[in-house]
């Protein structure tokens, strides 16, 4: 059973290719999200998914029915734009309401539902008022209770909390995941963002040029990613990559230490710091091993100064190795 | 806070904008002035003498039944040419929206009809809807419509109507087009998911966001009908058949120059000029205060 399934899905602008026909199958109340880094082809799929964008070729299957050719409005999904999109002219009410409005719905469900969706996200006193005079984050829930009110089995996520403050986001992103918890709705979210891909999706799936790089739970991703480019995309700081005699030797910065002491089978490399970076807590120490940029990431201050040439320490399951030319990963175990 | 420049010979900017003001003052604040004051004077009809009357002009206006006419038939002439060109031009702009890439080429012509001289565009509705050589007049006629903008007041008015709007709908068009492409293509897509079909996205979406649009072109449409249509009437019915089509800025002309009222006619232009000013303020207060969303 599944609630999305996609097969051999492909899209073209006219000569143009940007999604090459990928598969991916989505479970009910999964949370998956879309990672990549930018033109890679996310959106295209999500607003696929949404019916936004014809499909070139393949097949979408939402609750195990064909849609390919279903308007929007037939799928029954909802979807949550990055810029909102909310109606200006319309106060949050409206907003809220216009879905149920044009599904005839009872004039007291219409209420009762958007009023248990203000309650969730806070926007009970804001009901009033238009969108010009709500604040960024105010906005973002109110396009969230857009989809919330609908109820449909399946919410669409396009960079919904790209437009707000580092601060707000994490706020939101901790929102999106209890709202999941709670509602138990399946729920596709794309974002280029990997911390964000990390803490809230079931499964991350990574694209890169219209390709799928991996599927995965994040803690997979993180330990066994498939390839070189994973390896470098998913991690804050993400995988040092260095090619040491043909291959490609990926390292985590909260792998490597200073010292030997505590790792069981360490790996030595000789670097040169060049730059530090405090993070209060942490810091990172940006060095060159055989002239390649290698950042260790060291709990409460580093014992090193720049230009200093120091040892750098791994231990060795740590490691991770790639294929130079396809960057395909070698020991996967 | 405009930032004010500043110059080294204090005298230069005067110098620099005094060209402009040279023509404000020739070609409009003299005028003006001198419509003013005539409005207030009777002259005899060879410029012999004036003298000065107060508000007699104004009085014998609007106790002549034509006049008080010719105000009704304005009404009519510049509502429905407003009505006519802001649908057309809305309508154009509307299916002109869906081609996702339209032509440099096709837009230019589309824009075309008000580089045409009024008189040009008069001359070429009269030419098509003239009973006997007109295309269209033809063709109604050939097929038993009792057409006759020559003689008949009501189809004359009817022809004026569509020579006038069809000169405005480009402008109309260019506006329209610019408010609809700046209608956020995602909300439409939202509203396409909340379950709305593309005519209620129109009228519940579209319409609404391009509120302000249209309404500076139904003031703009209605200045242009009140004020700016004596060349395609001059060129079409010369205000006839019998003043059916004498809106009031053709009677300024018919009756100062033909008529050789010129105390009539300058106080019939302070009539216009007061309407003018009207306008213009429930313009500005209007966009001010009401018709504008952000964000
Ligand atoms: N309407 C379009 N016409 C032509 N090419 C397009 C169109 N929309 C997107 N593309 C191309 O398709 C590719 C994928 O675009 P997409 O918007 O899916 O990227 P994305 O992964 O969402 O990136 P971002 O993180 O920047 O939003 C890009 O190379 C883009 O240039
Ligand atoms: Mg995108």
């Amino acid at each position: 059973m599944s609630q999305i399934l996609i097969k051999k899905l492909v899209k073209k602008y006219g000569q143009n290719q940007v999604v090459h026909g990928i598969d991916l199958e989505i479970k009910p109340k999964e949370f998956v999200v879309l990672v990549g880094p930018s033109g890679c082809g996310k959106s295209t799929t999500l607003r696929m998914i949404a019916g936004l964008e014809e499909i070139s070729s393949g097949e979408i299957q939402i609750g195990n029915k064909v849609v390919n050719n279903l308007a929007p409005k037939d799928r029954n999904i909802a979807m949550v734009f990055q810029n909102y999109a909310l109606y200006p002219h319309m106060s949050v009410r409206e907003n809220l309401s216009f879905a149920l409005q044009l599904q005839k719905m009872d004039r007291k469900d219409i209420d009762r539902r958007v009023r248990q969706a203000a309650e969730i996200l806070g926007l009970m006193d804001l009901l009033e008022r238009r969108p010009g005079q709500l604040s960024g984050g105010q906005r973002q829930r109110v396009a969230m209770g857009r989809a919330i009110v609908r109820n449909t089995p399946v919410f669409l996520f396009d960079e919904p909390l790209s437009n707000l403050d580092a601060k707000l986001r994490n706020q939101m992103r901790t929102e999106i995941k209890k709202l999941h918890m709670r509602m138990g709705t399946t729920i596709v979210y794309v974002t280029h963002d990997q911390v964000e891909a990390m803490t809230l999706a079931d499964r991350i799936v990574v694209m890169k040029d219209g390709y799928i790089q991996q599927i995965g739970s994040p803690l997979e991703i993180y330990r066994n990613p498939a390839n070189a480019f994973v390896a470098g995309f998913i991690g804050s700081p993400p995988t040092n990559l260095i090619e040491i005699s043909g291959q490609i030797i990926g390292m985590r910065p909260e792998h490597i230490r200073l010292e030997a002491e505590g790792l069981s089978n360490p790996v030595g490399y000789q670097a040169q710091v060049e730059v530090l970076e405090p993070l209060g807590g942490e810091t990172l120490v940006h060095t060159l091993v055989l002239n390649q940029k290698v950042i260790v990431k060291c709990e409460g201050l580093a014992p090193v100064r720049p230009s200093q040439v120091i040892q750098i320490y791994i231990d060795k399951e740590n490691q991770r190795f790639f294929d130079k030319t396809s960057g395909k990963a070698l020991n996967y175990n | 806070m405009l930032k004010r420049s500043h110059y080294e010979n204090p005298i230069l900017p005067y110098l620099l904008i005094s060209p402009q003001m040279l023509i404000v003052i020739l070609f409009f604040l003299w005028p003006a002035g001198a419509a003013l004051l005539q409005a207030f004077q009777i002259s005899d009809p060879f410029g012999q003498g004036t003298a000065f009357v107060w508000f007699d002009n104004f009085k014998n206006l609007f106790e002549t039944l034509e006049y008080r006419q010719s105000f009704l038939k304005t009404l009519v002439f510049s509502v429905s040419t407003a009505l006519l060109s802001l649908l057309m031009g809305l309508a154009l702009a509307a299916l002109t929206n869906r081609i996702l890439k339209i032509k440099t080429v096709t837009r230019t012509l589309l824009i075309w009809p008000y580089a045409v001289a009024p008189a040009m565009a008069g001359m070429l509705w009269l030419f098509l809807f003239h009973p006997t050589y007109g295309v269209i007049g033809h063709f109604l006629v050939s097929n038993g419509v009792d057409w006759n903008p020559v003689l008949n007041g009501t189809h004359a008015m009817v022809m004026v109507i569509i020579a006038a709007s069809w000169k405005q709908i480009s402008y109309n068009f260019v506006f329209f087009l610019g408010g609809l492409q700046a209608v956020p293509r995602s909300i439409l897509e939202a509203a396409a998911i909340d379950g709305a079909g593309p005519l209620r996205r129109f009228f519940v979406i579209v319409l609404p966001l391009l509120s302000p649009t249209i309404f500076f072109l139904i003031v703009m449409n209605l200045v242009y009908a009140f004020f700016d249509t004596f060349g395609v009437i001059h060129a079409t019915t010369e205000g006839g058949p019998g003043g059916a089509t004498s809106t009031l800025v053709y009677k300024v002309y018919s009756d100062g120059f033909v008529g050789q009222d010129l105390g009539g006619s300058a106080a019939q232009s302070v009539i216009l000029m007061v309407i003018t000013v009207i306008l213009t303020i429930v313009q500005f207060k209007v966009v001010e205060k009401k018709v504008h969303y952000n964000g």
